[in-house]
């Protein structure tokens, strides 16, 4: 299979994927599921610490892939943690719920 | 160890699915986080292990600055200001693809399929970058939160957004004029200001999320292209 026609395969997968799992979450969690998904999208630090480790990467690519690198790491790392605080948020509000 | 790796990237993918899907109810939503968390830690493990990526200075420097500034954004940021924080970040996020596209644009010049997969990229990330901040800007009420408008306003958007593709089209049918690749940065960038100047201060949560998914293209773009290109050089 040409790898042009692998990656579409995942790619409408993934889209399904990505439907149901978000479709049923409850409007409650909604902020958190946003600062979640800001979170994830921050993948994009694996092709930036690619471009900025590489062996003989010229200045331009580097400092380049330098900013991408931080600029990945900080929405990635204040993603998370936001995340993690609003779920907290939620456990002190309502522990007699569950 | 180069069967290792993309094993850490499968179990990163599934840690990210499971991430969302225990993010549905209230009772599993912190075990999402830290499967989110544990996914993230496995692909930058991965990805710091790979035979290519020999320097780490540069990496090691932009990591503790990222966090430097990713912590005190975390923690100090007041619950109230949540969404505004998720615009700023998202601005992050959306330059990092962007500059990823560049980089890889001005070191590789890449032909066909890839080179297209790479404008699409460029071009959503950059007009997301300004798109973010203007999003952040009203959400903070930096800038007048009240939809602004003028004549002709979606004809000028339009137009832009018309011949930032076509410059695109142009880039991948002739990669090496790179001078073409400056005006297309410009564009998108401009773009992305240009989209959310007419919509008001209310709406933007609506618009974060819809940018939140352009991101989430791009670096699905991005992914894809990285692994592919390292690999094809790998197995001659």
């Amino acid at each position: 299979m040409k790898l042009i026609e692998f990656g579409l395969w995942v790619f409408m997968l993934a889209a399904f994927l990505g439907f149901e799992l978000i479709r049923r979450v409850s409007p409650l969690l909604h902020t958190p599921l946003m600062s979640l998904t800001n979170a994830i999208s921050a993948i994009s630090v694996v092709g930036a610490i690619l471009i900025t480790g590489e062996q003989d990467a010229p200045l331009l690519s580097r400092v380049l892939g330098f900013i991408a690198v931080f600029a990945a790491i900080t929405n990635l790392v204040s993603g998370y943690l936001i995340t993690d605080r609003i779920i907290k948020m939620f456990k002190k509000r309502e522990p007699e719920k569950k | 160890m180069d069967a290792v790796l993309p094993a850490l990237y499968i179990l990163a993918a599934a840690g990210f699915i499971l991430a969302l899907k225990w993010m549905s109810s209230p009772g599993t939503a912190r075990r999402g986080v830290m499967a989110g968390e544990a996914g993230m830690l496995l692909a930058i493990i991965g990805t710091l292990l790979r035979y290519e990526v020999v320097n780490y200075e540069w990496i090691v420097i932009a990591f503790s600055l990222g966090s430097a500034v990713g912590v005190p954004l975390a923690y100090l940021t007041p619950m109230t200001a949540v969404p505004q924080r998720t615009a700023f970040s998202h601005a992050f996020g959306a330059i990092a693809s962007a500059l990823i596209g560049t980089a890889e644009y001005y070191r590789h010049t890449p032909q066909g399929f890839t080179m297209g997969a790479l404008m699409v990229e460029t071009l959503l990330g950059f007009l997301t970058f300004t798109a973010s901040l203007m999003a952040f800007g009203k959400l903070q009420e930096l800038l007048p939160t009240r939809p602004i408008t003028y004549r002709g306003q979606n004809i000028v958007n339009l137009s832009l957004l018309g011949l930032a593709v076509v410059i695109g089209v142009a880039l991948v049918i002739s990669p090496e004029q790179t001078w073409m690749f400056s005006i297309f940065m410009t564009l998108s960038l401009v773009f992305g200001l240009l989209l959310i100047i007419p919509i008001g201060g209310a709406d933007m949560p609506t618009v974060i999320a819809l940018l939140n998914s352009y991101a989430g293209r791009v670096a699905d773009v991005t992914t894809k292209l990285h692994p592919r290109r390292t690999g094809n050089r790998r197995e001659p």
